[in-house]
């Protein structure tokens, strides 16, 4: 197990690691069964072609998707020395 | 489909499947190949449903203050953390392994952060705080605190309350509070969601034909 953070470890202006996600159809899909969000405006290409609710004629990537990025930053950052996030 | 003068809805499904996209597409059976938990092999994945859209409550008709606590329960198991972490994906073995969890300073397998989307989505299927839902449904920010871990065995219940709505550049917000609470009343994850949605349930209708609905 890595270092335990401290207050005093932690300083303004630290970098974290980056990270870095593909995303496709199916990664979406994925990201849909897993949340049971199957808003079609991320599931159903076919109907985001006429819906465009973005303006777009495709489907777009959950916004907790996008979410889970910053989330993901944090937890491989804090979750294995024991930190929990409090507040997003 | 047709709608009647009182908005009831009527759509004869052998005839006209969302004018058989569905079945062009197959964009269900994808989602399908997913479907490993016990809950997803149970939930609907068609949003899109005539029988589920005339329940969902439309922008025009919340009610600011209106407080209510969902009737369906969320029981959390393993396989649901599990299946939220790889849907992300997330492959940090905290979300997958309890020994590795217990041995990182965790009393249990760790839930993703975010765990509680799918504890929403799973429980909010009509009325009162069904905007989630909504085809055309936007989410411009939600600010989410966390309270508690959520722990396999724990019986999760849903409050919420509509907190705002307003009209802004055409475009039709609200705003509610959700609170996750466990069996033993302790809360767990408090959020505060916004979403942009479409106007009424003719504004919604529209968008289950595929038109473009937002600023009806």
């Amino acid at each position: 197990m890595a270092k335990k953070l401290t207050f005093e470890s932690v300083n303004c202006g630290d970098v974290l690691p980056e990270v870095k996600q593909h995303i496709d159809q199916e990664t979406i899909w994925k990201h849909a069964a897993g949340s049971f969000d199957y808003n079609p405006v991320h599931t159903n290409p076919e109907w985001c072609k006429t819906a465009q609710v973005f303006g777009l004629p495709v489907p777009v990537q959950h916004g907790n998707q996008t979410m889970s990025l910053m989330c993901k930053v944090i937890t491989n950052w804090a979750y294995p020395v024991g930190g929990r996030m409090m507040r997003m | 489909m047709v709608v009647d003068q009182d908005g009831n809805i009527a759509i004869d499904f052998v005839k006209c499947r969302y004018n058989d996209w569905e079945v062009k597409m197959g964009y269900l059976e994808e989602m399908a190949k997913y479907h490993k938990t016990q809950k997803q092999k149970q939930f609907g994945s068609d949003f899109l449903k005539a029988e589920e859209v005339k329940d969902y409550e439309f922008w025009d008709k919340i009610e600011i203050g209106e407080e209510s606590e969902v009737p369906v329960k969320f029981e959390v198991k393993a396989e649901d953390m599990m299946a939220y972490a790889e849907g992300v994906p997330d492959d940090n073995p905290l979300f997958y392994d309890e020994a590795y969890a217990k041995k990182c300073g965790h009393d249990g397998l760790v839930a993703h952060p975010l765990f509680g989307t799918q504890v929403a989505f799973f429980v909010l299927r009509k009325g009162h705080g069904s905007w989630i839902r909504t085809p055309g449904a936007r989410n411009p920010g939600q600010i989410i605190e966390w309270h508690d871990p959520i722990r396999v065995g724990d019986i999760l219940t849903m409050k919420l309350r509509g907190y705002d709505k307003w009209i802004k550049r055409g475009k039709y917000y609200m705003r509610y509070l959700r609170e996750v609470y466990d069996q033993n009343g302790k809360l767990k994850i408090r959020g505060y969601g916004t979403l942009i949605l479409p106007k009424t349930k003719e504004d919604v209708l529209r968008f289950v034909r595929g038109e473009h609905a937002l600023e009806a």
